[in-house]
């Protein structure tokens, strides 16, 4: 489990999070919403282990984020940032196969071959396997960029290892088809008792395929529990400045958003 | 499907083939000059130096092949791997295509610190005992170039978390001032003095000697092998410093490490042969172009193709206009700059 206890941090000055305190728990998702600029990211980029927060404390399996090197952290928890740039035309292949970095220090073996197809695969990425990856479009890439993230933690430290998967906004380039099969992927994998942290503006995606939802706003945590529990009018309203309808005929809350002014 | 095997079969292929041609490139530049030596001739000359007994040669074509043009081919091959590799490798962690080693400051440093010993200080020079005077230009632009450097990494605050526009900007800062500096001297300097400067600013491998080649060589080669080394962290730092960061490389040590061994290597070479530029620029998009971006070939190809080019422009440079020399910077960067103008043409229409 990944906890954060009381974490503030501020870029220049300006507060970004304040006093927050979440757990990614194995096998669940937390799907993670809020406007932007209400600390989504910087919360990811926390827990990642990449950016250490001013105030409070963040814990892999009960030991201080910190003190764990590169190459532990590497193995059991994966990041899937938006917009990756790659500087140089390399090969999807080859992108796909850095995930592997960690298990074999670039020394590829059958085993990293076997994972990266099997990544590509399920990513829905398997047919750019031999394309340059600056000639594929934005859905495209980011697929590729989820296949690499998925080698990365495809088998974890050791059997017991539990593993982690931050993802932020992994459907924003994608169509809807994409949207729901990444979504579709991303449950089983969690299922696999993977922890999975996930940055998403659609409230219907996540109230579909999480187990919790984290609201943010100006940096501090809103609302958090379990989809059902804590989906209502008042979080949405408080969270967006929206009104909104939520309907549960279907099982699932669904969320119709009301502009207010309008 | 075995990718694997394909790649390693590649690459050893390749491998094989850059040998080949930087072997042949040796052979046939050796033999050019004022003296013609058959390239069957060298390989006699050399092959006798291991004590094999391979053709006839003269005792001249000996000592004009092993004494003048041997430590000048090789100075070639060391100052041509050197500028390549450490340009493939800074591009790398810059992830920027168009940095060149000398935009750090090294080769600016060093020209400026041989044009100050030049103008006002040459009565210090000739104070030196005879063994050292002989090196001393050859110190002082190392000095300079490694002194540089280090200003640019103070500037961008490189032991913090440098901010890789910071030393670009840093660099290119620290490159005018030292070129208004040079241009100051070459001003306050007398016609002769003016002429070293200048053949120094465009570079030269006329100086070569056996003894500068292998000092000069000892740090080029060994920094070599360690940027060799990292060649799999530079391709995953492709995907952007977190992204490296996460998958478990440890970005500061790479960039310090991978900046150290390229000021070690070019301010050696800057110091045996002057400006050359170019090379450091130019051969990686190259290599890039030909074989494609990844660290693990684009490195060691841009060895051979560095040392290849190197080599060749200084045969073309000590021979067009004999007795004289051209500065070899004026032929790299003349047979280079239409190759490459023709290579972004033909891939601009590829893609």
């Amino acid at each position: 489990m990944i906890t954060t206890t009381g974490v503030s941090h501020a870029f220049h000055g300006n507060p970004v999070l304040r006093d927050v305190s979440v757990a990614v728990r194995p096998g669940q998702i937390l799907a993670v919403l809020g406007s932007n600029g209400a600390g989504k990211t910087t919360l990811l980029r926390a827990l990642a282990g990449e950016i250490r927060p001013q105030a409070g404390r963040i814990t892999l399996e009960g030991r201080c984020l910190s003190q764990w090197p590169g190459r532990e952290l590497a193995l059991r928890r994966a990041v899937l940032s938006q917009n990756i740039e790659v500087t140089f035309p390399f090969p999807v292949w080859d992108i796909v196969l850095m995930g592997r970095y960690a298990h074999n220090r670039g020394h590829e073996s059958e085993r990293d071959y076997t994972v990266a197809e099997l990544a590509l695969k399920h990513a829905d990425a398997y047919r750019f396997i031999d394309r340059r990856y600056d000639t594929l479009s934005g859905g495209e890439k980011q697929r590729v960029q989820l296949a690499r993230v998925l080698a990365q933690i495809w088998d974890g430290a050791g059997t017991a290892a539990a593993r982690y998967l931050f993802l932020d906004e992994p459907t924003s380039s994608l169509d809807i088809e994409h949207q729901y099969r990444l979504m579709t992927f991303i449950r089983r994998f969690a299922d696999e008792q993977v922890g999975v942290f996930c940055v998403l503006h659609d409230i219907n995606l996540a109230a579909a395929f999480a187990d919790r939802l984290l609201f943010m706003k100006d940096g501090e945590v809103l609302a958090q529990g379990p989809v059902d529990e804590v989906l209502s009018g008042e979080v949405i309203e408080g969270t967006y400045g929206l009104g909104a309808e939520i309907h549960r005929a279907s099982g699932r809350p669904f969320v119709v958003p009301v502009c207010k002014e309008a | 499907m075995n990718m694997s095997l394909a790649i390693g079969k590649r690459n050893t292929f390749l491998g094989f083939f850059f040998f080949l041609g930087l072997l042949a490139t040796v052979l046939i530049a050796v033999g050019t000059g004022p003296m013609r030596v058959a390239p069957a001739e060298v390989t006699g000359i050399l092959l006798q130096k291991i004590g094999v007994s391979f053709s006839q040669f003269t005792a001249a074509q000996e000592a004009v092949v092993w004494n003048i043009r041997l430590p000048r081919v090789i100075t070639g091959i060391l100052v041509g791997m050197s500028l390549a590799v450490s340009g493939a490798a800074l591009q790398g962690i810059f992830r920027n295509p168009l940095v060149d080693p000398g935009l750090i400051g090294i080769s600016s440093g060093a020209a400026l610190a041989v044009a100050a010993v030049v103008v006002l200080g040459e009565p210090l020079i000739a104070l030196l005992p005879g063994a050292v005077r002989l090196y001393g230009l050859t110190l002082v632009g190392f000095g300079g170039g490694v002194a540089a450097t280090r200003l640019v990494l103070y500037i961008a605050d490189y032991s913090g978390r440098v901010r890789v526009a910071n030393l670009l900007l840093a660099g290119i800062a620290v490159q005018a001032v030292t070129f208004a500096g040079i241009g100051l001297l070459q001003y306050l300097s007398s016609d002769q003095q003016l002429r070293m400067i200048t053949f120094w600013m465009l570079g030269s491998l006329g100086g070569s000697l056996w003894t500068s080649a292998a000092a000069a060589g000892t740090i080029i080669v060994a920094a070599t092998v360690g940027l060799l080394s990292v060649s799999r962290e530079l391709n995953l730092l492709a995907l952007g410093e977190r992204e490296a960061a996460q998958l478990g490389v440890d970005i500061e040590k790479l960039k310090r490490k991978v900046v150290l061994l390229v000021t070690l290597s070019v301010g050696a070479a800057v110091s045996v042969s002057g400006i050359i530029g170019f090379v450091g620029l130019v051969v990686p998009h190259l290599a890039r172009m030909l074989f494609g971006a990844d660290h693990r070939s684009l490195l060691p190809v841009s060895v051979f193709l560095g040392a290849i080019l190197m080599v060749f422009s200084d045969m073309v440079a000590r021979t067009v206009v004999a007795p004289a020399e051209l500065p070899i910077g004026v032929i790299t960067s003349l047979i280079g700059g239409p190759f490459f103008i023709f290579l972004i043409m033909a891939n601009r229409r590829l893609t």
